[in-house]
């Protein structure tokens, strides 16, 4: 039985989402997101400055890979749906990660206002994945907005606290029907392969990889990780502790 | 005239179009341009020359999470 | 959109499925946070039976994490027996030679006076099916009543059409307790020779409307002693299951009502020993971690004693099953012979005795 990743009705090759901020290089990042074999990788909607050369993102991305620009640095639903539409006529196709930040102290997103841009982009044709503070009500405003996806945070952006919203994951996984991508905070590839076997059906990390000392091997290996996560959850663990009761206090009554 | 480029104020010769300010740029990427807050197809970029007070705003993808 | 769609697409293979449970399904099933539908068979099945203990020690602590120490406790008020179906299990039934009552309202609030005086504040009115006799106004005017004299009042009485149920609810009705008596399509119909009750889906779908009328408790159950106990279990958990992720807001509740003897001597047509009871009980308690568990006064005093701690959240105390049992002398036949006659102050005592707290009402 083939493992299928399916986004919007379409097949997805990998379960690990790399992000393209922070690299020390674009040569770097590159061979990174080979290493990742990443094929969904994100980026950054930015004004060029006129007077610098700025060398072209696109021109190192791999052939193959789906550029999904997160609508960063919005802080309102409406500046979320303006950077999606720049970036639809950019050229970088239709699939946006929604993430509107109001808090920049902790970089936390604002649900309301993701689900707002939701519903107007998913309206236009986007293909949304947002990313949000991991609540079940949320959700499915999300899902019934028109999301394809849910992003829901691990720790906050750069922490690499690995799964800090654990509990709140698993009634994701067990209540929605949607992708459940865990996004931000993942710091090892360890905390990777616990959201695979969580049941989440990928993640994305950026910072853990991009900052690493050698972040191509470090990409290698949070692919390693998710694969083995998620081989270990279509296998089913088995189980933990075999009690073997000497006693039966509470049903010994039944003789 | 007086222009806005990217929130900057710049000056700039009088009826430039958006090619021939593209045009000094030392990179050459792909670029999206927004002029008066409305997206400018590249089609159009040769064609439109800019007024006094013009905001454009250009955009490029960059590295990010 | 109907409980009976899901029901037809578990029927087939059941047998099988609980029969081929392995120990490594049963441990599984045991470690599983949020136990599905296949951990629930494994909880049902033959080779779980073996294996109580471990059951009980994990719904113990799934039940002290969701309830506390708590046993809410009820009473029934039977308000007439007047029956047009046959059901070849119960004592009501029209063929029955029994003395046939009805309270009128001064009688309903003699009976709500006596049974109030006892402490009681949680009651259940009950009827047998007719609608002549009990009409739905009846209904509505006795929950009216009796709401007057408790703080929760409950109906179990013949299935009504969503307005009817909501007027209850107006009327001051906050819980709905249905029993399907065997989800057994072929077999509930021939346990149900003639009369309105017939109508399977009808009382299938019973609970649903309860549910959309307004109701903030809903009962469901099956008969156990009628069709094989697994099967019985298994649906009743899947109709549960189906109302409580419906309705998210609504109370969803299981009762385990076993056949006992009365007027008329209809034996169980499968045995349900008291291990199975309690397995039932166990996987129950796993399958719906947050769902109450109402045991009646079918079960003797002793037997209730041990299942505290099981998953029991509800208990019937100082049960009369007679109509207008409460205020006079028990003059007409009950629907089943009460086992445990101990009084309310007793069950009381019985619960204290193992640690928990007998709690009279839910909420005001």
């Amino acid at each position: 039985m083939t493992d299928q990743f399916k986004i919007a009705g379409r097949n997805v090759k990998s379960r690990f989402l790399l992000g393209t901020g922070k690299f020390p290089s674009n040569a770097v990042m590159r061979s990174a997101i080979v290493a990742s074999r990443a094929q969904i990788v994100t980026a950054a909607l930015r004004r060029v400055d006129l007077d610098s050369e700025e060398e072209n993102l696109l021109a190192h991305i791999p052939e193959g890979t789906i550029m999904m620009t997160n609508t960063s640095g919005a802080r309102d639903a409406g500046e979320a749906v303006r950077i999606a539409r720049l970036s639809r006529a950019l050229g970088a196709g239709d699939w946006i990660k929604i993430e509107v930040i109001a808090d920049n102290k902790h970089l936390l997103p604002d649900n309301a206002e993701t689900i707002k841009a939701a519903a107007i982009l998913a309206a236009e044709g986007f293909i949304v994945m947002p990313y949000f503070n991991p609540d079940l009500a949320d959700a499915r405003r999300l899902r019934d907005a028109g999301a394809a996806s849910l992003m829901p945070l691990g720790a906050p952006i750069g922490t690499n606290k690995g799964l800090c919203t654990k509990e709140l994951i698993k009634i994701l996984v067990a209540e929605m029907d949607l992708p459940v991508i865990v996004d931000a905070g993942l710091g090892r590839p360890s905390h990777a392969a616990e959201a695979m076997e969580l049941g989440a059906a990928a993640v994305l990390v950026n910072t853990a990889v991009a900052s690493a000392r050698d972040p191509v091997r470090m990409a290698g290996a949070f692919a390693l990780a998710v694969e083995a996560g998620r081989s270990a959850w279509l296998a089913g663990p088995g189980s933990v502790s075999e009690t073997a009761r000497a006693s039966s206090p509470l049903t010994g009554f039944l003789g | 005239m007086n222009l806005k480029i990217n929130g900057k104020e710049v000056s700039a010769a009088a009826g430039i179009t958006v090619e021939g300010l593209l045009d000094k740029r030392p990179g050459r990427g792909r670029v999206v341009v927004a002029l008066n807050r409305t997206v400018l197809p590249d089609t159009l970029w040769e064609k439109t020359a800019l007024k006094e007070g013009d905001a454009l705003e250009i955009f490029t993808l960059f590295g990010g999470g | 959109m109907s409980f009976y769609n899901i029901h037809s697409s578990r029927r087939g293979g059941l047998d099988g499925l609980l029969k081929s449970a392995t120990d490594g399904d049963i441990s599984r099933a045991l470690e599983r946070e949020t136990p599905g539908e296949e951990d629930f068979l494994a909880f049902l099945s033959a080779g779980a039976a073996g294996r109580l203990e471990e059951l009980a020690v994990k719904a113990n602590e799934r039940g002290l994490r969701n309830f506390g120490r708590v046993i809410q406790l009820y009473a029934p008020l039977y308000l007439g027996n007047f029956c047009e179906n046959e059901c070849v299990y119960c004592g009501f039934r029209r063929s029955s030679r029994i003395a046939r009552k009805k309270l009128d309202l001064e009688e309903v609030e003699n009976e709500a006076k006596a049974l109030s005086r006892s402490g009681i504040r949680d009651v259940l009115m009950l009827t047998g099916e007719s609608r002549t006799l009990t009409p739905p106004a009846y209904l509505a005017a006795c929950a009216e009543l009796l709401k007057r004299y408790f703080a929760s009042v409950s109906v179990e009485v013949y299935p009504l059409g969503r307005e009817e149920y909501a007027e209850l609810v107006s009327a001051g009705a906050d819980g709905l307790a249905i029993y399907q008596e065997t989800y057994d399509e072929e077999l509930y119909a021939e346990l149900h020779p003639s009369g309105p009750k017939r109508d399977y889906r009808g009382r299938l779908d019973a609970p649903e409307r309860g549910c959309l009328a307004g109701m903030r408790r809903v009962n469901v159950g099956a008969l156990l002693g009628l069709s094989d106990f697994r099967r019985e279990i298994f649906f009743t958990g899947l109709h549960a299951a189906y109302l409580r992720d419906s309705f998210p807001g609504v109370e969803i509740s299981v009762s385990l009502p076993r056949l006992r003897p009365q007027q008329g001597g209809f034996s169980p047509l499968s045995e349900v020993s008291d291990r199975d009871f309690v397995q039932a009980m166990l996987a129950l308690r796993l399958f719906l971690p947050r769902a109450g568990i109402s045991v009646s006064t079918r079960e003797s005093g002793g037997f209730r004693k041990d299942l505290i701690g099981l998953g029991v959240t509800r208990m019937s105390a100082g049960s009369r099953t007679g109509v207008g049992g409460y205020s006079s002398p028990e003059r007409t036949e009950g629907q089943f012979s009460v086992s445990d006659k101990s009084g309310l102050e007793a069950v009381k005592s019985l619960i204290r005795a193992r640690g928990y707290q007998p709690v009279m009402k839910d909420w005001q």
